[in-house]
């Protein structure tokens, strides 16, 4: 099978996905197209439409809450399996096979989808040159609408659509928490004042994470949870501080690479699964690392 | 109207949790309990009934051990339980499994029909064991050609009026912001973990729980056919599940913490692969 792969990004967005886009393509074309609006119903359908006009029958996209809504209509509507929170993919002629962590991280996973597939991709960290991406042009994705608007013109069996009756954006600060290489996630043990995580997230080039304790303390937006029902993140570099290790937390945590953990607590089950458990103060220890950050960094 | 909720047999997730060679879940039925997520939708379920003037039927698909979470939902109040349960369903992947909820979906709004009292909502815990937190719900809103409401943190029932239709209000916490969504019934919501506490059980409930039976349905007589569902039908198939290597024992650091933890972060190169 040598259709193309169709990727779903923002141009200037992660390498890492087109890495992986990339891989799940195995020598075949990658085009890409950047379309996000709408409702996840809605923008499937257009997704689909640009798929069919190009040809593809693989389509990958970022793993998000947003994007899983649309990944499980895209299945149905092209009649595919799914790979879900996938690192990495390699092309086995019509087999996909994607690797992923499951149970909190512990067991290693390879699933394999034969024939149309979407893909659910958390990229690991890839190095080296960022693949050629084919964007689709002005002229296909218009093509693509117009089939859209022309099934919908002939009564489709379509189905109903919610209606969105407002939405309060987020304000997104720094690095989105999903796809960052570098995390810091703070709990309780900072008492109110996420100052010293946000630091320390900075010098690092990482983004905040929290517990859903501190969040439902309101010391922080609920986008910022890091969990079973917050984000699950796999980054290179995770560090927890002032949090103990709830289950909730850890389920969404443990698929990091490494974990440095800093708690008064040196019994904490964070303590237990880290790489470096530091006994101490997390607000002081995290500020004072910061600054020794960007002395190193020079930044 | 009926109001349907899809439960899932889970183990404890603080309970020593494993897979099986071929990546299925090894579910042990001591450790088995009706996640956090699924007695929140059991919740949402039970009161979505009461403003629609309606019943709850509990559904689960999985082994003879699954059964015990739809006893569950019948000692807190719902009316029904039906326990999807044939050899030819185990191994289904997300479609599936979706496919099979949609036709037991379907076959009991079709009997309801009858009688006036067709399906009016569907709700599911959203599972976030991995990003397949929104699938399984969305995938059976999209077999039953529904609207799909996923990850509910609040859930609003109004029943029909003569001139309105009967409707779901949701807000949700996207990465896109918080939302508020609607749809006309019937429908298909999923919730968060937070959006309800599961009311206790009463004597009365708990009376008449002992009373059901347990409708059990095979695949045939939700009009599957073999290729459809189950290992035969998976276009996902698990091809090697291994538990990670025990990470060493933590390097433990009691005092300047803040060098530590810098000193470690460049032995391992990682002061730099932040953006």
């Amino acid at each position: 099978m040598s259709s193309p792969v169709l990727l779903v990004a923002s141009r200037g967005g992660s390498d890492d996905l087109v890495h992986l886009a990339a891989d799940a393509a195995g020598g075949a074309e990658l085009r890409g197209v950047a379309a996000f609006g709408g409702t996840p119903r809605a923008l499937a359908r257009l997704l689909v439409a640009c798929a069919r006009r190009v040809g593809a029958s693989r389509i990958v996209l970022e793993s998000s809450r947003r994007a899983a809504e649309v990944a499980a209509y895209v299945a149905h509507d092209l009649d595919a399996g799914i790979l879900a929170d996938v690192l990495r993919v390699r092309r086995d002629g019509d087999v996909l096979v994607g690797e992923k962590r499951e149970l909190g991280g512990t067991w290693d996973v390879t699933c394999s989808v034969a024939g149309p597939v979407v893909v659910l991709a958390r990229p690991a960290a890839w190095d080296g040159p960022v693949p050629d991406v084919g964007w689709l042009t002005v002229e296909e994705f218009e093509a693509a609408e117009a089939d859209v608007r022309a099934a919908a013109g002939e009564g489709a069996a379509i189905g109903r659509d919610v209606e969105p009756v407002s939405i309060d954006a987020h304000d997104v600060e720094g690095v989105a928490l999903a796809s960052a290489a570098v995390v810091v996630a703070g709990g309780r043990g900072l008492e109110g004042d996420l100052t010293p995580v946000r630091a320390l997230a900075d010098a690092l080039g990482g983004a905040v994470g929290a517990t859903r304790d501190i969040v439902e303390e309101e010391w922080i937006g609920p986008e910022a949870m890091v969990g079973q029902t917050g984000t699950m993140i796999a980054p290179r570099l995770y560090v927890g501080a002032g949090l103990s290790g709830a289950p909730h937390h850890m389920l969404g945590m443990r698929a990091a690479e490494t974990i440095v953990a800093v708690n008064l607590d040196p019994e904490a089950p964070i303590m237990e699964v880290a790489d470096l458990a530091v006994v101490g103060d997390a607000a002081a220890i995290l500020t004072e690392a910061a600054e020794l950050v960007r002395e190193r960094r020079g930044r | 109207m009926r109001v349907i909720v899809l439960l899932k047999q889970v183990p404890d997730i603080v309970s020593d949790r494993r897979l099986r060679p071929d990546g299925l879940l090894e579910r042990v039925p001591a450790a088995a309990v009706l996640s956090e997520i699924d007695e929140a939708a059991l919740e949402v379920a039970l009161r979505a009934a009461d403003a629609l003037g309606g019943s709850v039927t509990a559904v689960t698909m999985g082994p003879a051990s699954a059964e015990a979470v739809v006893r569950k939902a019948l000692q807190v109040g719902a009316a029904q339980a039906v326990h999807l349960h044939d050899d030819a369903l185990a191994g289904s992947d997300v479609r599936g499994t979706a496919r099979a909820l949609a036709a037991a979906v379907r076959l009991l709004d079709a009997e309801g029909a009858e009688s006036g009292d067709g399906v009016g909502l569907v709700v599911a815990g959203m599972t976030a064991l991995d990003g397949l937190g929104a699938v399984v719900p969305t995938l059976v809103a999209a077999e039953l050609g529904w609207p799909a409401l996923a990850f509910a943190e609040s859930v609003e029932v109004t029943p029909g009026e003569e001139a309105s239709a009967a409707r779901v209000v949701v807000v949700r916490e996207t990465e896109v912001g918080r939302e508020t969504i609607a749809a006309d019934l019937p429908a298909v919501v999923s919730v968060e973990d937070t959006v309800a506490s599961l009311r206790v059980p009463s004597f009365q409930t708990m009376l008449a729980a002992r009373k059901a039976q347990v409708r059990v349905l095979a695949a045939a007589d939700l009009g599957l056919a073999p290729g459809e569902v189950g290992l035969a039908g998976a276009r996902a198939v698990v091809v090697t599940a291994a538990p990670r290597p025990e990470r060493p024992a933590p390097v433990v650091v009691t005092s300047d913490g803040a060098r530590a933890i810098v000193d470690f972060l460049a032995d391992r190169g990682l002061l730099e692969v932040g953006s």
